[in-house]
């Protein structure tokens, strides 16, 4: 049986990972029955040391993060980076589903460069409203549902996930609900299911010379030291 | 046809309209942080990237509406 480990830490004080907390039980559903075993982890601050020991010793076949995220990495405290782009090979061979903020925009594609078998997130800041939270934390989860009722093509999974918030979109009475639907849809990306778009000119012609697996193959020149970028005050 | 300033301020009065119309109690996540009607509307008003992420989110919501 396959592993799964997934990581929903709760900031000290911190409203919105208690909800992300919240949302991951649906993850952790479908992960079981997918037939993953599952190592649950979070409803504290996990340290990076703790992730990274966790990761050597569960192996998971699935790794998911529901929490805080910014473009090059995913947050576990508030001090540092649980998983940043220098970690990015350690998700090689695995399916990485995150629901956290804007992690697609760099770390995805670093992932997906270290042959992340699929890497599901979002490049923009997610954001949900109270009042339907529920359609939110459905269309967050679809993707493992679709997995563990069998289906395997992520490109495929990509597809259906953005139907469903369509038909969500469709539901939605709220405008404002509506609104952040739309957002959040685009904001999906899953890497396998589709490639990482660049506007890097030398990115654009390694692709064109070399093809989409090796053009993405030539690291990018400006790998910054990961650091925290987020502040998070307490309500 | 093109979209006029006066629109724009149209689309503006409609969301700060629809704001001020919630519940007290109304509040909604943006990235890391909780926004309640109060700390909306102000940052509706008063800060211009906010002001502007409301405004384009509300046109692409539009658009897509009437995609078919």
């Amino acid at each position: 049986m396959d592993n799964a480990l997934v990581l929903r830490p709760v900031l000290d004080g911190d409203e919105v990972s208690q909800y992300s907390y919240c949302w991951a039980q649906d993850a952790i559903d479908h992960a079981h029955n997918a037939g993953f075993h599952v190592e649950d982890m979070g409803g504290r601050e996990l340290s990076k040391a703790e992730v990274i020991q966790a990761i050597e010793t569960v192996n998971p076949a699935l790794l998911v993060h529901y929490d805080h995220g910014q473009e090059d990495g995913w947050l576990g405290n508030r001090t540092e980076l649980i998983i940043s782009l220098p970690d990015a090979w350690r998700l090689s061979g695995r399916l990485v589903y995150t629901m956290n903020c804007l992690s697609a925009k760099q770390l995805g594609v670093e992932a997906w460069r270290h042959n992340a078998k699929v890497y599901l997130g979002y490049d923009q800041e997610f954001a949900f409203t109270l009042t339907d939270e529920l359609l939110f934390r459905e269309a967050v989860a679809y993707g493992l549902y679709l997995y563990a009722s069998g289906l395997r093509n992520w490109a495929e999974i990509k597809t259906r996930m953005y139907q469903k918030f369509n038909e969500l979109i469709a539901a939605a009475t709220d405008p404002w609900t509506a609104m952040w639907l739309r957002h959040d849809r685009d904001a999906l990306k899953v890497y396998n299911g589709e490639s990482p778009q660049t506007t890097c000119t030398f990115r654009k012609l390694a692709l064109k010379l070399l093809g989409e697996r090796w053009g993405w193959k030539i690291p990018a020149p400006r790998l910054r030291r990961p650091q925290l970028r987020r502040v998070f005050k307490s309500p | 046809m093109t979209l006029s300033s006066e629109d724009i301020r149209k689309l503006e009065k409609s969301i700060l309209n629809w704001l001020q119309n919630r519940p007290a109690e109304w509040r909604w996540a943006y990235g890391g942080r909780f926004f309640t009607k109060a700390q909306s509307i102000e940052s509706f008003k008063k800060d211009k990237e906010f002001h502007r992420l409301i405004l384009e989110a509300a046109l692409l919501k539009s658009i897509n509406d009437f995609k078919v």
